[in-house]
């Protein structure tokens, strides 16, 4: 067990386009917050066959750490 | 004889003491009495009713590459700005050698987002040395400029293609020493550095290689004349963003340095990392360090246009389908198409009200652009239809070209923001002036301060908001006889309509060079600008001043 997607939400970046925040729950009950690009919410969400960004509610951190990796080296 | 007075205003004199009523008497370009003013004078400006304060002074804005066609950094001065600090974010202009004019242009256009065209047909190339770019820029300014250098473009100069690969070995830090060294006393007020942003290619930008060792042998140069020390740290992630606290505060100790990072966001409700943050930077000022962290008045509007795709459509499968994986053709097809419209406009149903007050902000045709403006619930009355096919509708006929406004999508919490501007831990800043151009305004944030936090929230009082972006801005970074009105202050000094004061609606001008667009919005209840004691600005209209200086520091 490791940590997982807790809440998924739009926000605005500092660039003005849209970007999604996830919160991220660890297994202490501990929260932090990520935020994920277009490429990268988009790869999370295939990863998880998820249809809308409810979808990853409940994701494994893993899937969420391989979608920024594979954004960052795009 | 006096140049200038300024009768019967009411004084709000940069030091957050009450406000009172008196005159301000100028001479040489400086403050040489306040109170009563026997003395006559040149030129009076009879200032009852209207608030007399020291200029505003920007700390965080992207004017370099304007500065070269417009020594007044337009709309600034119009919202009451004096002083401005451009080369954030590690990128300057100079030094830059002539073969790499052209990398750092991809770098300007990538993260700030200014027009490649507008740097070919509107800068005249001819400086190198920051030394020569300053000689270049201050003939014609008429604002005051206070210049960062960029640690990019520092790296740039003395490891070339290298400056992105690599680590600095020891020579080539020397060398950053001495670059940094000589632009220091050619007029740069400190160095900017960032660890997030990328280039044209994606790519970190030069700054980000740089190891600690090279991070603290150029703040070892800042500390030989007491300059600065800006960051753009990882803004979006808390705890990063609480490490790099601890790390600028080390350095400010270490080296007996002033330290500011950008920008703090507050990204939701309550934002439980800002106050975490917010705990860490108290901590550290109890230490004796300087980190200040830099919060922007105005909330972050979301554009979007179906031209290029946008999570902002993310919680509907049926948008985020075509956005995602149609092309522009198949994009055009399901908007054509009447069932596929009609489940798009169904779904589109789920975020409700959400859509009324979405604005349209660009088209090409001439006519739609009696639509520009006008919020799709407006647009939906005027064609008799409904806001969410009027979009269609509208990104139909304009080819996909049309391009639209959600605004207040983020930093909104004004209760917590407005704590936030009142705290004397926080900077105000990070408005990037003269950035990001073609996405949004980056102007106004001075008039948002008193319209939203001094006058609707009442977050700030009057005295303390003008304290906060004058004298608090001027001894952050060390800047000499600014921010305030008394006896020997250079006059750079705004004079406003307290009840007014605010900014105006963005919209998308022409007045970029190479044909080049960008949006801005107009100031409300502004009077008059002194800068150098010379009016720059007055109800409405720019003078010919050009009494702007490069500002020294230290």
């Amino acid at each position: 067990m490791s940590a997982t997607v807790h809440d998924a939400k739009i926000a605005a970046s500092h660039d003005g386009s849209a970007e999604v925040l996830l919160t991220i729950k660890h297994e202490n009950g501990g929260l932090t917050q990520v935020p994920l690009d277009y490429f990268a919410i988009s790869m999370l969400m295939e990863s998880c066959q998820a249809e809308s960004i409810e979808g990853i509610i409940g994701t494994n951190w893993d899937k969420v750490r391989d979608a920024i990796q594979a954004s960052h080296n795009r | 004889m006096l140049d200038l007075i300024i009768r019967n205003g009411k004084v709000v004199d940069g030091t957050g003491l009450p406000a009172y009523t008196g005159d301000i008497g100028i001479k040489n370009g400086k403050i040489v009495i306040t109170g009563s003013v026997k003395e006559s004078s040149k030129e009076e400006i009879d200032a009852s009713g209207l608030v007399v304060s020291p200029g505003f002074i920007d700390p965080h804005t992207h004017f370099d590459a304007q500065l070269l066609w417009d020594g007044r950094a337009k709309p600034a001065i119009e919202h009451g700005i004096t002083t401005i600090v451009p080369g954030n974010c590690s990128l300057s202009l100079a030094p830059l050698k002539s073969s790499d004019r052209m990398k750092l242009v991809g770098m300007f256009n990538q993260i700030e987002e200014m027009p490649i065209k507008a740097f070919k047909e509107g800068v005249q190339w001819d400086w190198e040395t920051f030394d020569e770019f300053i000689s270049r820029i201050e003939k014609s300014l008429t604002i005051n400029v206070a210049p960062l250098v960029g640690h990019s473009v520092l790296r740039l100069w003395v490891m070339g293609d290298q400056s992105a690969m690599r680590e600095a070995n020891e020579k080539e830090i020397q060398d950053m020493q001495t670059l940094l060294r000589e632009c220091l006393s050619s007029g740069a007020i400190g160095l900017s550095t960032s660890f997030v942003d990328v280039d044209e290619t994606l790519a970190p930008v030069p700054s980000r290689y740089a190891d600690q060792r090279e991070l603290n042998a150029l703040c070892e140069v800042l500390s030989e004349s007491n300059k600065m020390l800006q960051v753009v740290h990882e803004f979006f992630d808390a705890d990063v963003t609480i490490a790099r606290v601890d790390q600028l505060a080390d350095i400010s100790l270490r080296h007996k340095i002033p330290t500011t990072l950008s920008p703090l966001f507050v990204n939701t409700e309550n934002d439980p990392g800002v106050k975490r943050v917010m705990e860490r930077v108290k901590e550290q000022f109890k230490r004796g360090a300087r980190v200040w962290p830099q919060v922007q008045t105005r909330p972050i509007d979301i554009s979007f246009c179906f031209e290029v795709p946008s999570l902002l459509f993310i919680r509907l499968p049926s948008w985020y389908k075509i956005m995602r994986f149609g092309s522009h053709s198949e994009i055009m097809e399901e908007f054509k198409d009447e069932n596929s419209r009609a489940k798009l406009v169904k779904e589109a149903a789920m975020l409700g009200p959400f859509w009324n007050s979405i604005t349209l902000r660009q088209v090409n045709s001439e006519e739609n652009k009696e639509f520009l403006g006008m919020s799709l619930d407006e647009i939906a009355t005027k064609r008799e239809t409904t806001p969410v096919d009027a979009m269609i509708d509208l990104s139909l006929e304009e080819n996909l070209q049309a391009h639209f406004l959600a605004e207040n999508m983020g930093h909104t919490d004004n209760e917590m923001i407005g704590a936030l501007m009142s705290d004397p831990h926080v900077h105000i800043g990070a408005s990037d002036g003269g950035a990001h151009i073609l996405s949004f305004s980056t102007y106004g944030d001075t008039g948002y301060l008193f319209s939203q936090f001094v006058r609707n929230s009442q977050a700030i009082t009057l005295e303390d908001a003008v304290k906060k972006i004058t004298l608090d801005t001027a001894s952050i970074w060390g800047m000499k006889e600014r921010g305030c009105l008394k006896k020997g202050f250079l006059a750079d000094i705004t004079i406003f309509e307290e009840d007014r004061i605010d900014r105006g609606h963005e919209y998308y001008t022409d007045d970029v060079p190479g044909d080049g667009h960008r949006y801005i919005r107009d100031a409300i209840g502004i009077d008059t600008v002194i800068i150098g004691g010379s009016i720059a600005y007055r109800k409405g209209s720019y003078t010919n001043a050009k009494t702007g200086n490069i500002v020294s520091v230290g």
